[in-house]
């Protein structure tokens, strides 16, 4: 039997402009974090090895350090990593790779696979037919391959490549580095693990994609795993288990509101996060002025508690309530009317974010002036 | 707010304490003369209310004519239901008190409590100015002014309008301008207020983005470099391996191999194609030089031949020669001949002409010596007339002078004479007897001259005895004797008788002169040079006559000589005839010399080549050579054939032109090695630029640029929001506020319309920005208060602070009005309107009024205060 964790698409290196820098920092740094849980995973669980199955470097040209650190953080697994380049950081003449080398930081443990080729590990009995990327993008399945490769009898099959399986995959995912979906079954494989895709996804019984380790994106589809695989024999079927590992979880919350309940609700949702966190909250509908001041509020609570979060109301529309109007000392003179002309203005989809911006800019002078 | 007393000392005029109290709530009636302190009064409750107690600047309260003093003024009243007590003390020792149901507050304290009551602000320090007195000094007017409505208030217009806002159902206060004030601060801090352009934080944003663009696209742009080197570098690498293994340079290096051995081949051919050549050139010499030699031979046989013909046309030639000589030779004999008897001819006819000459010239001779003859003959004669002449003219000759003088003496003569004559005593007679005079008788008639006395006898009468007078006579006739002695002796010297002779003398005399003269001009034309001459040329002429003779004499006879011309002519013919014959002579001898020589010559060379062509060495010479071409042209022959085969072959190799071959595939074989050199030089150079590229960490860079425009532009984003957001409240604030303003003025017009329909009825009044009054419609038509008479303006002041102070006390405000003298320019009717206005606002606001004229005043139903007689209470 043979034992191994199945990753994927660390992307070290990736920056993340959508948050301010400091928030930013701290996502970058939770990639290392994560792949060195990852180690401590592997020697925990006793596995005999660690796929990474493409994309480990965001980009070819990452700074040294950022190499050196990445390298660094396999140290507590001293079994077989097996990395395999992927479309961000292909096998180029000069590549990533090629600079690891020179730099010297590549552990003896570490095997950079950039050739398309068969690698044997006798001792496991196990055949690895490795597909890496030469190029970012190709029009050619690179597996194709492992159909006509020889491995030795007896030995596992596992089939490691990077893109994206044709027709499996939902639509407007890239058609580039494409793999054929029956490519276990062509190839004789006992096992073909995946990478490009950002969430664990099981294609069928024997084709996976493992994710990436730490989430980078909002899109919901499941990561922060790496996969636990356990292959019996060979010919038989794979037992995959997926483990978390990530540190952070992204949300992307589109808020609707209505009522002055559903501001309640958001806030006590907004309460529950934590620093394990990074949210992404857009809020449109209508509010009152009472309840955006309340709702922003309970923002800028969450905000201190939570790793990152992005806001944005520019399509919330502002509607002051009779309250409202009361506290602003407007029920009636011509802030009464300024009230009613910028609530109004709101209708404008061209000003609506200005207009609301005002409304609430008129409540914060007011709040702040009265105690004078 | 009501009043209810007021005490006032050492306050100006007033130095004694006074005490108003008991004040009534609506209408107060204060009366007195001028000067009497009414105006004091009024400025004593002003000063209470709104001067600063610790004021500095208020030294002209002190009582009047003195330099030290304690104002005081307190004042009770009646505010939002309490009673108040505020006493205030200047200039010495300031002090205030503010006493506020059972409250009571001191000094600055009490200030602000005061300034909230009133519900204005004032000035920290300093005087009151106008535009702090605020709606205090709307409806404090003073003796005068009440007309001066509009200034005052523009400065009152905020306070009115938050007055005016309370009743329009805001209960902000003040507020309004603060928040636009508030907005516009914050605006100003993105927006410059005037060009609306980005400033402070948002002017940096916009220069953060710009930046954060221009660094990411730098960036992004080098990366797109790094990628395409990075290709390159795999295409180059690719292009590499693949000549690596082809080694195309081997394969063209073998190619050069083999053509290299075949162009040694070719050079061997072509080597010994030249000696071919050499050995076919020198059998070529030989065969021509046999070829020549036998050439030769024939030629010297075709040659002989030909110069035997030329031999015997060359002996024709010399003959016809000879001939031609021989003929011309005769020619010249005979013009020899022909020219001497022509020249015999010609000398003949020279000498006749000769003897022709010299007839000629002994005929000039002898007529020569004829007319010589003759001239000598006439000169002769002419000579002996002459001497002739010249012995007459000697005769005859007088001295000119002579001649003159006697002349002279002739004149002088007669002149005396007549004088003479004239001096006589003349008597002319007519006498019929004779009559005796002297010893002379007269008779008949004539004259008598007398030179002295004389007596005349008359016949039967007596005598008559004449004496002359005095006279010089006697001295005249003295003279004329002495004349008639010089000129007596002048004709002797002469040799004449009288002056007629010598005159006829002289007369020959010059006749002769005359013919001398013209014997003198024959001969000199007969004998120019004398007679001798004339005989020298004739002897001359005799002797040439002579010569000639002789000469005539000693000629042959030339009889029948052709003339000259002829013989000339006939001489020129027969020498140029010689000539031609001559020069004919001379050629006919050159061409028989030359024509004999030639003949001998060639003679001479026929003669020798004969010999040699018969010679016997020469014949067998001749044989040898001819066997030896037959031999040497079929060795050449041979020779040829052999070169041509040769030739051909080197030709078809040249074709391929293996050397070049070699070159070519040599230089191939350099340049695919040079090539595979470079392309490993790129690589090398390639990876090291990307090595350095990929070590400055190119790509994270250009990721952390993007992540920080996505941030700048987030961050402008926000603050672009922001400022249009600002921009957007402030002017619907702006605009709504002014607005509102509009409404406001509703219930001001209201109000004036009110007290206005007491004065005019239907009137109306327009307000200006500031809410002041601005023009009044009534029957129709619009006047400008400006324009309102003195009267009617005092009036409408009135008017308005009464409608101000019902606003004001319907926005709870304090108010108090007091009238000063107000309406000194109105008319008894208006009055009258007046007063019902003012009795009217009684029933709202407490009213003091003052006045000098209380008999106006004295149907309020109010009680009149005299101040004099206040004064005096006390």
């Amino acid at each position: 039997m043979i034992r191994f964790l199945h990753t994927a698409d660390w992307q070290i290196g990736t920056q993340f402009g959508q948050f301010e820098a400091d928030e930013a920092a701290h996502l970058t740094e939770a990639r290392y974090e994560t792949v060195r849980r990852i180690a401590a995973e592997a020697v925990a669980r006793h596995v005999d090895m660690v796929l990474v199955a493409g994309d480990v470097f965001d980009q070819q040209t990452v700074s040294d350090t950022v190499i050196r650190r990445l390298f660094g953080a396999l140290s507590d697994f001293s079994g077989p990593w097996v990395l395999l380049p992927g479309n961000h950081d292909a096998a180029l003449a000069e590549s990533v790779w090629t600079r690891a080398q020179r730099l010297g930081c590549v552990p003896a443990n570490v095997r950079i696979v950039t050739q398309p080729s068969v690698v044997l590990f006798d001792a496991m009995r196990c055949a690895l037919l490795c597909a890496p990327l030469t190029q970012r993008t190709t029009y050619d399945d690179t597996t194709h391959f492992f159909d006509q490769a020889a491995t030795p009898p007896d030995y596992v099959r596992i089939g490691l490549a990077h893109g994206s399986v044709t027709g499996i995959l939902p639509d407007g995912v890239d058609s580039t580095n494409p793999i054929d979906a029956s490519r276990a079954r062509t190839a004789r494989l006992d096992y073909l693990a995946l990478g490009d895709w950002h969430g664990h996804l099981r294609v069928d019984e024997k084709t996976w994609y493992a994710g990436t380790h730490e989430q980078d994106r909002f899109r919901t589809n499941e990561p922060g795993f790496v996969l636990d695989v356990s292959l019996p024999a060979p010919g038989e079927a794979p037992s995959v288990t997926p483990l978390p590992v990530g540190k952070y979880r992204w949300h992307r919350w589109d808020e609707i509101v209505a009522v002055d309940s559903d501001v309640e609700a958001l806030a006590a949702r907004l309460a529950a996060l934590g620093a394990g966190d990074v949210l992404k909250l857009a809020v449109t509908g209508a509010a009152d002025l009472a309840a955006v001041e309340r709702m922003r509020l309970a923002v800028d609570e969450a905000r201190a508690r939570v790793r990152a979060l992005r806001f944005d109301m520019t399509e919330l529309s502002v509607k002051p309530s009779e309250a409202d109007l009361a506290a602003l000392g407007a029920q009636g003179g011509y802030l009464g009317k300024v009230v009613e002309r910028l609530t109004a203005l709101q209708s404008d989809t061209a000003q609506a974010n200005v207009a609301a911006e005002a409304l609430v800019l008129l409540a914060q002078f007011q709040r702040e002036a009265k105690p004078a | 707010m009501k009043l209810q007393r007021i005490a006032i000392e050492e306050f100006k005029q007033f130095r004694a304490r006074i005490v108003i109290d008991a004040l009534e709530p609506g209408l107060n009636v204060f009366t007195g003369p001028n000067e009497a302190g009414k105006s004091t009064l009024a400025e004593a409750v002003r000063t209470v209310f709104l001067e600063r107690y610790k004021a500095s600047h208020l030294k002209d309260l002190l009582p009047w004519g003195r330099a030290s003093g304690q104002p005081t003024i307190e004042v009770g009243f009646m505010a939002n239901g309490q009673p108040c007590t505020l006493t205030k003390q200047f200039v010495t020792r300031p002090r205030c008190n503010l006493k506020i149901g059972h409250e009571v507050y001191g000094e600055d304290e009490a200030e602000e409590k005061l300034a909230l009551i009133l519900g204005f602000s004032r000035a920290a320090r300093g005087a009151v100015k106008d535009a702090d007195a605020g709606v205090p000094g709307l409806l404090w007017v003073q003796q005068g002014q009440s007309q001066q409505v509009r200034d005052a208030s523009t400065h009152a217009a905020q306070y009115l309008r938050d007055a005016l806002a309370q009743l329009s159902g805001s209960r902000q206060s003040g507020g309004e301008d603060a928040l636009i004030a508030a907005v516009r601060g914050e605006l100003a801090q993105l927006l410059t207020s005037r060009s609306q352009r980005a400033t402070g934080a948002l002017a940096q944003a916009e220069k953060e983005l710009a930046a954060a663009r221009d660094e990411y696209a730098s960036l992004e742009q080098q990366r797109g470099q790094f990628e395409g080197d990075t290709e390159r570098l795999a295409t180059l690498q690719q292009a590499f391996d693949e000549a690596q293994q082809k080694r195309a340079w081997e394969a063209l290096e073998n190619k050069a191999q083999d053509a290299h051995r075949r162009a040694a081949a070719m050079a061997e051919m072509a080597s010994s194609l030249n000696a071919l050549d050499q050995s076919v050139r020198l059998r070529e010499a030989e065969l021509a030089l046999s070829v020549q030699h036998e050439t030769h031979a024939a030629d010297l046989e075709t040659s002989v031949e030909e110069r035997r013909r030329q031999l015997e046309q060359a002996t024709v030639q010399a003959q016809q020669a000879q001939d031609d000589h021989a003929r011309v030779s005769l020619d010249v004999a005979r013009c020899q001949a022909v020219a001497s008897e022509a020249a015999r001819a010609l000398e003949l006819a020279n000498v006749a002409g000769m003897a022709r000459e010299l007839d000629d010239q002994l005929q000039l001779y002898r007529v020569e010596i004829e007319r010589l003859d003759a001239s000598i003959g006439a000169a002769e004669l002419a000579h002996t007339a002459v001497v002739e002449a010249t012995r007459a003219a000697a005769s005859l000759e007088i001295e000119p002078q002579r001649l003159q003088r006697l002349r002279a003496h002739a004149r002088q003569a007669d002149l005396l004479r007549a004088k003479i004559d004239a001096a006589m005593t003349r008597i002319e007679y007519r006498l019929r007897t004779p009559v005796r005079i002297g010893d002379r008788s007269i008779e008949g008639e004539g004259v008598l001259r007398l030179d002295g006395a004389q007596t005349l006898v008359l016949p039967d009468s007596g005598e008559l005895t004449i004496v002359p007078g005095v006279s010089d006579l006697a001295a005249l006739r003295a003279q004329c004797a002495e004349l008639d002695a010089a000129q007596a002796q002048l004709l002797k010297a002469i040799g004449v008788a009288s002056l007629d002779e010598a005159e006829t003398r002289h007369e020959a005399w010059k006749s002769q002169v005359a013919a001398l003269q013209n014997q003198q001009t024959i001969l000199a034309l007969h004998a120019p040079r004398g007679i001798e001459a004339l005989r020298e040329a004739r002897a001359a002429a005799l002797a040439r006559s002579q010569t000639a003779s002789e000469r005539r004499a000693a000629l042959p006879d030339a009889a029948g000589a052709p003339t000259l011309e002829e013989a000339r002519r006939a001489a020129d013919l027969a020498r140029a005839a010689l000539d031609a014959a001559a020069t004919a002579q001379q050629q006919a001898a050159d061409t028989r010399a030359s024509a004999l020589t030639a003949r001998q010559s060639l003679a001479d060379s026929l003669r020798r080549d004969e010999a040699q062509l018969a010679s016997e060495a020469f014949r067998a010479r001749r044989a040898q050579w001819r066997a030896a071409i037959v031999e040497q042209r079929a060795h050449v022959e041979a020779l040829g054939k052999q070169r041509e085969a040769l030739a051909r072959a080197l030709e078809q190799a040249r074709i391929d032109d293996p050397t070049q071959e070699e070159r070519r595939y040599r230089a191939s074989a350099e340049l695919a090695r040079e090539e595979q050199h470079h392309r490993q030089v790129r690589i090398a150079a390639l990876r090291s630029q990307l090595e350095a590229a990929g070590a400055s960490g190119l790509g994270e860079r250009v990721a952390c640029a993007q992540a920080a425009l996505e941030r700048a532009q987030r961050r402008w984003a926000e603050l672009s929001l922001r400022a249009d957001a600002l921009r957007l409240l402030e002017r619907t604030l702006v605009e709504e506020r002014d607005a509102a303003m509009e409404q406001l003025r509703a219930p001001l017009t209201e109000r004036l319309g009110h007290y206005l329909r007491r004065f005019f009825p239907e009137a109306g009044m327009t307000l200006d920005d500031s809410l002041g009054p601005l023009a009044i419609q009534r029957d129709g038509r619009l006047d400008t208060v400006d324009a309102l008479s003195f009267g009617t303006q005092e009036q409408m002041g009135i008017v308005t602070r009464l409608a101000y102070a019902d606003v004001l006390k319907a926005a709870g405000r304090p108010t108090l009005l007091m009238l000063d003298d107000a309406a000194v320019h109105t008319d008894s009717v208006r009055r009258d309107a007046l007063k019902r206005a003012l009795l009217d606002a009684a029933n709202r606001h407490q009213i003091l009024l003052f006045t000098c004229h209380p008999e106006l005043w004295n149907d309020l139903g109010v009680r009149h205060r005299a101040i004099d007689e206040l004064k005096a209470a006390l």
